[in-house]
């Protein structure tokens, strides 16, 4: 991209030693590998669980391999230690004193019992960072509480403001609350390195999913300090934004805020809709429920590209449901060269997404 | 402890609602000084929502606490862009900061003669983060979006919603809060390299991109199997019971998930070994995941009359991984968040009348180094003559100026008194469970038993 960087990856010449098993720690470590850290991942000697993890791919007869395990672990060099041992903890330790950073989220007080705790490192490395990624974090009551993903979502109030009022909440379809813990130590770590910058000195970096989740709920938390209303889940079914099934799959028509509400319904072939009840954004939540009946009507002809493009014309934001294998094939992600090549062990070539933004 | 991390740091947010809003309050959070950059004509929508008691007020766009919960740590102004002045104070800004952020779509700055190329002229070294939709390039560089639109585009709803029911979106807009995550860790790279390198950069972040990098096994799955993507439900391919189970009080529930034999004889132990948990299909993994639905009802029969809390520190004092499904009211007063130090106290602007509140904090601790809310959030236009006079060193005269041409914006006074939130079309849309008429007095308590004395005492 123009202007940027003249070839050099932010973290060119940092290293990274990872004690990660399943998502949190590893996609941090694969972040820092994206941007030019060099990542020796520390598997024990049964492996990191996640590469029992489905999905899998098998080559013809060939062993069946986590597709999961794959991609959080793209671009390290892993190396397999026995850390539960005396020589396996020592060998830790002098990876350790080379390091700049060791990536770890086994539970709290795991590093300590090894031998390995916070003080031991950074006596024997002061500059080194230690970045931990637990579900509630280093310190207070529940930090021995286990938890997977659904229980972060929970606990975080996320659960509970995903799904529809008269159902159970909802958690999303993959572990996003351990990715999202990962990408937040991956920012956490960098501000250790750079606060390093200027006293050459390491710290200890504590990162809490179940924090990660409970800080960005927009007006959860205000709409009960501020009114006293616990909030709830709707599925966005009242309002605007709701998943709307059109011909080949779901739309999101949303976005009608600056459009010219009777051209709209003419582009539409709706001359029902050219109604003022629904020609302003007040009226359109007033008459949620009617208008919400009539486009879904009218949507059932509509292909979700011809909904999409032609909303865009009338420069409203509408949306579209796609599945992966629908983006794989996306113009917008094939023009921006969004998708790497990932290698399977088997030799199969597969394309993913690359790092979250170009540098 | 030493300085926080972006001590020294400042950084221009022209944002709007939440990508790049959240993005630079976790970045004021560690450390850097961020100036929010208001437009005057078209108020952040977040200063019109979450009146205290759903009143508006006069001051209403000064009352909104969704914008002080997005917006604490900064200092704000306000320039009206279709100025020419503005637009000068606007580049004279950047000539003395680190960072520009912004979230509009992309012929805006543009337009402005504001965007990258413009920018650089003036501090060649600027950092430029720019969060849209898809991204400032390909077929799609201009279309518009908002949060659920990405979340939608991004492969994400397609694997989410109840099993065999229709894809479902969560009632806040995921997508923008991980657009923010990945937009953090692409300014902190960049201040890093600008460290060893001197260079600055634009960032061109496409929030589908940024939501689609949390989706790698997906992706890599329908490239090789062709799998299908439909919502998942609450199910885990290894793991049963997987799920959130109904607890005592109105729409209660808690999270189980158990992923191995251990974990299951654990929750055993913990139910009371009752005779349906001791059939031999549940012995195994397998035997557990053929017969969830059944497991699952009977756990849940045990589960319905109990309290949750007390479920959920039974189970985990028997190593189960267990949750309650928390509501904003259990995630204000819970012991664990508190003793962390995730919640802090805030203030707002003189003359609202908002007593200090408690805001979520940043998600990490460092043992080192300062962290932290640094100050509440903005009146709006609230350090127009600091940011002017202080920073810009703009005479007097020269502001006036500005001020009286409207280059500042005109007081949101001659907008139309917004109308409080249709709380009863909440309460029967089912968004909102019940109201605490205490709640005052609630957060009161917990303010004498957890703000610090020495805090009080400098404002008394």
């Amino acid at each position: 991209m123009d202007g940027n960087g003249a070839g050099l990856k932010p973290l060119d010449g940092i290293r990274v030693v990872e004690i990660g098993q399943y998502v949190s720690a590893p996609y941090c470590g694969r972040l820092l590998a994206d941007y030019g850290a060099a990542v020796l991942k520390i598997e024990p000697p049964d492996g990191d669980p996640a590469r029992t993890w489905p999905p899998f791919y098998s080559e013809g007869d060939g062993p069946p391999e986590s597709l999961l395990f794959l991609y959080l672990n793209h671009g390290k060099e892993t190396v397999v230690i026995d850390y539960g041992t005396p020589a396996g903890r020592d060998e830790v330790l002098r990876l350790a004193m080379e390091a700049d950073v060791v990536v770890e989220n086994l539970p709290p007080g795991t590093l300590d019992r090894l031998g390995l705790g916070w003080t031991i490192l950074h006596d024997a490395n002061a500059r080194l960072v230690l970045t931990s990624i637990t579900s509630f974090g280093q310190t207070g009551p529940y930090r021995d509480y286990k938890a997977w993903d659904i229980v972060t979502s929970a606990v975080g109030g996320l659960a509970y403001i995903h799904g529809n009022s008269d159902r159970e909440p909802l958690i999303h379809g993959n572990p996003q609350e351990q990715y999202r813990a990962g990408v937040v130590g991956a920012s956490a770590t960098v501000a250790a390195l750079l606060n390093r910058l200027g006293d050459d000195e390491g710290e200890h970096v504590d990162v809490s999913t179940m924090e990660c989740v409970a800080a960005a709920l927009r007006d959860t938390v205000p709409q009960y300090t501020f009114m006293g209303a616990v909030r709830r889940r709707s599925g966005r079914g009242g309002g605007p934004g709701a998943v709307t099934p059109c011909a080949d799959g779901y739309v999101i028509p949303s976005g009608f805020g600056s459009a010219d509400w009777s051209a709209f319904a003419r582009f539409m072939g709706a001359p029902e809709l050219d109604d003022e009840r629904f020609a302003t954004g007040d009226g359109r939540q007033r008459h949620a429920d009617e208008l919400r009946q009539l486009l879904r009507q009218r949507l059932q002809s509509w292909t979700m590209m011809e909904y999409f493009e032609g909303c865009q014309v009338w420069g409203m934001g509408a949306g579209i449901v796609l599945t992966p294998a629908q983006a794989l094939e996306c113009e917008q992600h094939l023009a921006r060269g969004f998708f790497d090549e990932i290698v399977t062990n088997g030799g199969k070539v597969l394309p993913a997404p690359r790092g979250p933004f170009v540098l | 402890m030493k300085k926080a991390p972006l001590s020294g740091i400042r950084i221009i947010e022209h944002g709007q609602l939440l990508a790049v809003p959240y993005a630079a309050r976790m970045l004021a959070d560690l450390g850097a000084e961020v100036v929010k950059v208001e437009s005057p004509v078209r108020l952040d929508s977040h200063r019109q929502t979450t009146y205290p008691d759903n009143e508006p007020g006069e001051r209403f766009w000064d009352r909104g606490g969704t914008f002080y919960s997005e917006n604490r740590g900064k200092l704000g102004i306000t320039l009206d862009l279709r100025h020419a002045d503005a637009r000068e104070a606007f580049r004279d800004l950047v000539r003395v900061s680190d960072v520009v952020m912004e979230n509009f779509t992309t012929r805006v700055m543009q337009n402005f003669g504001l965007d990258y190329e413009s920018l650089r002229q003036v501090k060649p070294d600027i950092i430029m983060f720019s969060s849209t939709g898809y991204g400032h390039t390909g077929p799609w560089a201009n279309h518009r979006a908002v949060g659920p639109t990405t979340e939608a585009a991004s492969g994400l709803t397609a694997i989410t919603g109840y099993e065999d029911g229709p894809p479902v979106l969560p009632d806040i807009p995921y997508t923008d809060y991980i657009a923010a995550e990945q937009g953090v860790l692409a300014i902190m790279l960049a201040l890093f390299r600008r460290r060893r390198t001197g260079l600055g950069c634009a960032i061109d972040l496409s929030q589908i991109e940024a939501q689609a990098s949390l989706l790698g096994e997906w992706y890599l799955d329908a490239g090789a199997n062709q799998a299908p993507a439909v919502p998942q439900g609450n199910r885990h391919p290894l793991m049963a019971p997987h799920g959130f189970f109904p607890c005592a009080g109105e729409d209660r529930w808690i999270a189980i998930a158990v992923s191995n034999d251990e974990e299951w004889s654990s929750l055993k132990k913990a139910l009371g070994e009752p005779e349906w948990a001791a059939q031999a299909t549940f012995a195994t993994a397998e035997g557990r995941q053929k017969a969830a639905s059944e497991l699952e009802a009977a756990l849940a029969d045990w589960t319905r009359e109990r309290d949750g809390f007390e479920l959920m520190h039974l189970l985990q004092s028997h190593g189960v991984p267990a949750g309650v499904a928390y509501d904003a009211r259990d995630l204000v007063f819970d012991e664990h968040l508190w003793e962390r130090g995730f919640w802090e106290w805030a203030d707002h602007p003189a003359g609202t009348g908002i007593d200090p509140k408690p805001y979520p904090g940043a998600p990490w601790r460092f043992s080192a180094s300062e962290r932290g809310i640094s100050m509440r959030g903005p009146a709006l236009g609230e350090h127009n003559q600091y940011v002017l006079s202080e920073l810009l060193g703009y005479s007097q005269e020269r502001i006036d100026e500005m001020a009286s041409s409207g280059a500042l914006g005109r007081s949101p006074a001659d907008f139309p008194l917004p109308l409080p939130v249709p709380l009863e079309n909440l309460v029967r849309q089912g968004r909102i469970r019940e109201f605490d008429k205490d709640y005052l007095e609630r957060l009161n308590q917990m303010r004498r038993a957890t703000e610090p004395a020495e805090a009080r005492a400098r404002k008394a």
